[in-house]
């Protein structure tokens, strides 16, 4: 999958700093935003007294379904644990190498363009994404958890749903229900996928809970999904048969030791270690088991018998936990974990259902305005004539002032989400990196000033040309191997594609290069590499070279090595760029090894370098 | 809440309907993730020749190009040239500088010296050419590189009587240096060979080789289509016509793949790869008169070719013809060699090479001034070459390279 990272460790310093401080920033403004909100909401009630009354005046709200509340605040919790791993530090630059890239193996090539148009838009902003996720997560936890019941609750489990539905599809890979060996055990079909029921089911309207039919067509649904599980896991060929073969661990026994492998704490690594052995010894037996219990357990809750759904129930629970525990290791342990897996959001789900089938919501008793009638009726009358002046300012102030504590706790659990996704749309819309990527290669650009060593070389046409004669334009300067098989033609490409950032300004800039070859330094090398590179109608690119002393001696000024490597190995040359000002003064110098040389790294330098010039201009 | 009994029974059945959908969706999707066959039948796969190789002449320096490294990630694996000077006995590192080899290293022989072009690689996507002119190997760049790169193919470069340099492009393109490589002209592009009446009569698949006829004209090959037909060309009065040996009989019933083509004074020869799997088969052609007349050998039918080996070529100092049969992926098998006299009766089975000579480390074959073979051995950055005599190889000489290991990352 080219192009899904920028090649960059996940522990690079630099970027694990800019997640940080990034997170740090946005952490400021949504406290912000909550004490804002908070003093808006007290000053509005103590401003507007009829706002504060409207809120005594209006009629209790109907219970919330149990089973719905368990599902909101649940779902709530684990969002937000989500979020608090979201923000590890490895996971801004780890998310597409580490989780969307390894999520997409063995699937489809249309899934893997999928996975890898996202990994390449996240690698491209790793901060603002990462940061992004963080939020959106703690956002729609929060959300859930604050939103009264009715339309706000409802919108919430609509955000958690949409939000899922994304990281199902670009972060899990559509849970790899398109890659082979898909199972219940490994969290088929992708623990999001529950999130997202999760979230439709809160979405769905109150009345939908006051009957126990949700809770029994909630649970025939897990009892259908516990039989496909079972189907799939005894599917022949997946190697889930076969606790080792010929050496070589089977499925389970092997994703078991991968998940050992891993840092955690001894014990557990010490619990899978011994499943793995068990898993090993007995696979056959072992996916038997599982198998049966999984059958057992759809077939328990199809019957929709209260008696047999019970102890399904309890089995689920043991499966499950015993899945999560010595399967998918809690789910989020060592390396990038994301989530607590499939495990916790199923059990979840299944306490919902049956506590929906067990307790359905009450349903009102009487009509809202009898209730209203019953109590003092001032107040109500204020609150619906709240509700009609809503349309304007006044109104709306006073609106707010007669919310309750709640749902402004979710109102600005919903500005949270904005915050996060705000800044990730806007930089999505840029077609360039962050130039955050190129620092963390290569550090900051050190500001100078001083004149820059002169020159008067041969340009790719074998005109001569001065750096004297380039006085009054913003000199780009790099020094290119023609012959290079790597980094040049990435660093020249940079080069282009600063030009075209620059836009109407690249009229002011002159793109230069200076051949850093000893041996291959004719005008027809230059020229070949400008045609390799699509340089050649570039107006304002000029590829120079000259004489090997002439050449030695720029190299020597600019303090560039050119070391003539043996045995088939390319020119070693230093790889850096200076911004020369209109009068001729060295006023940046940016050290240029696109590393790796993926396309976000490549832009990113791109970025930093256009940045660079334009700073230049800015302050001539 | 009750509900009657016709409610119950289709909330029963709409269970098991949904549990039924959801099941066979989980069986879909097991299928979805199995092994599919692979499409099966298909054209005979053309012959796909290794770079490595050597040539010389009786008298002049034999040069041998080897690949070294043994990396996973080929950019890091490096193509080294090593000449072995006239009446000298002992192999010396030659590789041009300034570029990466790690694309590999086309050599044409100029008597005592060398042009040698780099295969492109990575972001490089023409050739710069370094010319030698002599075994001294004082390497001097070009004036102006092959555009595009040179195809991937040993004999992409020729040089000529009167120091033009023939160039085959990965393109398709044959370009012609005046003086080793100043200026390029085009000669002609497959197309164009294809097209002419000596091209549909072969049916002209690709080109593979370029060479010079002892009287100076330009011979190119490549891979017919057609029964019978052997893909030799030279241009004559700016018309390009077939000059390749005439394959009869059983040999002439499949197409067949120029896999070596070289002039060397008055004498060109010509390696055919005929026939894939059971039927596949390797000749030498001779020629004393530019291709008016050809000699055709015996051909070589072995186990390790009807296995899918590789062959490559290398022409050899004393005027005969070395193959090398690499073990195709997965059959790690060790190499064996072949050689061939000019004009010879048969092929002669070399013995097999030493036992610490891994699979497929059989980089190429030489020979010395008295005609005995000798094997180029590669491991890693370590080439051995092996001298045959009395029977036996004999260990004669070990170069150890230090590989620029990471310098194209």
């Amino acid at each position: 999958m080219s192009g899904m990272n920028s090649g960059l460790s996940d522990t690079n310093s630099v970027l694990i700093a800019a997640f940080r401080s990034a997170l740090l920033h946005q952490g400021i403004v949504v406290l912000a935003v909550l004490a804002l909100l908070a003093l808006a909401w007290i000053g509005v009630r103590e401003w507007i007294p009829a706002a504060k009354a409207a809120v005594g005046g209006r009629a209790a709200a109907p219970p919330e379904a149990p089973g719905r509340r368990l599902l909101r605040i649940g779902f709530g919790l684990v969002w937000i644990l989500d979020g608090i791993l979201q923000a590890q530090p490895a996971m801004a630059e780890g998310m597409p190498s580490q989780v969307m890239q390894p999520a997409a193996v063995g699937s489809p090539g249309w899934v893997q363009h999928l996975v890898n148009w996202a990994g390449t838009g996240w690698s491209y902003h790793p901060i603002q994404a990462g940061a992004a996720a963080v939020w959106i997560q703690l956002g729609i936890g929060a959300w859930l958890i604050a939103a009264p019941a009715g339309r706000p609750a409802r919108l919430a489990g609509l955000a958690s749903t949409a939000w899922g539905l994304v990281v199902w599809v670009f972060g899990e890979a559509l849970g790899g229900i398109f890659a082979p060996g898909l199972s219940f055990l490994f969290g088929a079909p992708g623990a999001v996928l529950f999130y997202c029921v999760a979230g439709l089911l809160i979405a769905m309207p109150d009345r939908s809970w006051q009957s126990p039919r949700l809770g029994r067509q909630m649970l025939a649904g897990l009892g259908a999904f516990f039989l496909a599980m079972a189907v799939l896991q005894a599917w022949p060929g997946n190697g889930f048969w076969t606790g080792s073969s010929h050496g070589r661990l089977g499925t389970l026994a092997s994703m078991v030791q991968s998940m050992a492998a891993t840092p955690q704490p001894r014990f557990l690594a010490g619990w899978l270690t011994a499943f793995q052995s068990f898993a090993t010894a007995n696979g056959f037996a072992v996916n038997l088991f599982v198998v049966i219990v999984l059958a057992l357990i759809g077939a328990g809750l199809l019957t929709g018998r209260p008696r047999l759904i019970r102890p399904a129930l309890a089995l689920m629970a043991v499966v499950c936990l015993a899945t999560w525990l010595l399967v998918q290791d809690l789910g989020f342990l060592g390396g990038v974990g994301t989530d607590p897996n499939s495990m916790i959001p199923i059990l979840l789900l299944a306490a919902a259902a049956y506590v929906a089938l067990e307790q359905p919501a009450v349903a009102p008793a009487a009509e809202p305005v009898q209730s209203l009638a019953a109590a003092d009726a001032a107040p109500a009358f204020e609150a619906a004539r709240l509700s009609r002046a809503r349309t304007t300012l006044a109104g709306a102030a006073r609106a707010f002032g007669a919310v309750r504590v709640r749902a402004v706790v979710a109102i600005w659990a919903a500005v949270v989400v904005v915050i996060g996704a705000g800044p990730m749309m806007m930089a999505q819309a840029s077609s360039t990196a962050d130039p955050i990527i190129a620092q963390a290669i290569d550090g900051n650009a050190a500001p100078l000033n001083y004149v820059a060593p002169g020159f008067t070389l041969t340009d790719q046409n074998g005109h001569q040309v001065s750096l004297a004669s380039l006085h009054g334009k913003t000199v780009l300067l790099t020094f290119l191997d023609p012959v290079c098989t790597s980094d040049c033609p990435v660093i020249a490409q940079e080069f282009r594609q600063a030009d075209h950032l620059l836009g109407a300004t690249s009229a002011h800039v002159e793109l230069v290069a200076i051949v850093a070859n000893p041996i291959y330094r004719s005008v027809a090398y230059t020229r070949a590499f400008d045609s390799q590179e699509g340089l050649a109608g570039l107006p304002n690119w000029l590829y120079l070279t000259g004489s090997l002393p002439q050449l030695q001696q720029v190299w020597s000024n600019y303090a560039i090595a050119a070391q003539i490597l043996p045995a088939g190995g390319m020119i070693a040359h230093s790889d850096v760029a200076y911004v020369i000002d209109a009068n001729g003064h060295t006023r940046t110098e940016l050290d240029f090894d696109p590393g790796p040389g993926t396309s976000s790294s490549v832009s990113s330098f791109a970025v930093e370098l256009s940045d660079a010039a334009q700073s230049v201009m800015r302050s001539a | 809440m009750r509900m009657n009994r016709t409610t119950v029974k289709a909330t029963a059945a709409s269970r098991i309907v949904g549990a039924a959908a959801l099941i066979a969706g989980a069986m879909l999707a097991a299928g979805c993730g199995g092994t599919t066959a692979s499409p099966g039948g298909g054209a005979a796969p053309t012959v796909s020749v290794p770079l490595a190789t050597s040539e010389g002449g009786t008298g002049l320096p034999s040069w041998a190009v080897v690949e070294m490294g043994g990396s996973s990630a080929t950019y890091n694996n490096f193509w080294e040239l090593f000449v072995r000077p006239a009446g000298s006995a002992q192999w010396k590192l030659a590789t041009p500088l300034g570029v990466a080899s790690n694309g590999g290293l086309a050599i044409a022989s100029t008597g005592p010296g060398l042009v040698a072009g780099f295969q492109p690689s990575q972001d490089l996507t023409f050739s710069p050419l370094a010319t030698a002119p002599s075994s001294a190997a004082a390497w001097s760049q070009a004036n102006a590189p092959v555009s595009p790169g040179l195809a991937s193919v040993p004999d992409a470069l020729a040089a000529g009587p009167a120091g033009q340099v023939l160039a085959l492009t990965h393109t398709g393109e044959v370009l012609l240096g005046a003086h080793e490589g100043t200026a390029w002209t085009r000669l002609a592009t497959l197309r164009s060979i294809a097209s002419s009446a000596a091209g549909r009569s072969c049916g002209l698949t690709a080109l593979t080789a370029v060479a010079w006829t002892p009287a100076g004209a330009p011979m190119v090959a490549g891979d017919c289509s057609r029964p019978g037909a052997a893909g030799v060309f030279t241009l004559s009065s700016g018309v390009w016509r077939a000059a390749g040996p005439t394959l009869s009989g059983a040999t002439g019933r499949t197409g067949s793949d120029v896999i070596g083509l070289a002039t060397t004074g008055s004498n060109t020869t010509a390696v055919l790869a005929v026939g894939s799997g059971a039927t596949a088969r390797v000749f030498a052609a001779w020629s004393a008169d530019g291709g008016a007349r050809w000699t055709l050998s015996p051909g070589l039918r072995t186990a390790a070719l009807t296995a899918g080996a590789t062959p490559s070529v290398s022409f050899l100092s004393d005027g005969s013809t070395g193959l090398v049969l690499t073990a195709a992926a997965g059959r790690p098998a060790a190499s064996r060699a072949y050689t061939i006299g000019w004009r010879a009766g048969q092929w002669a089975a070399l013995p097999a090479l030493p036992a610490r000579s891994g699979p497929g480390q059989l980089a190429t074959l030489a020979a010395t001034a008295g005609g005995d073979p000798q094997a180029l051995i590669v491991d890693r950055g370590t080439l051995t070459v092996w001298q045959l005599g009395s029977g036996q190889w004999a260990l004669q000489q070990t170069v150890r390279v230090s590989l620029p290991y990471g310098s194209s990352d």
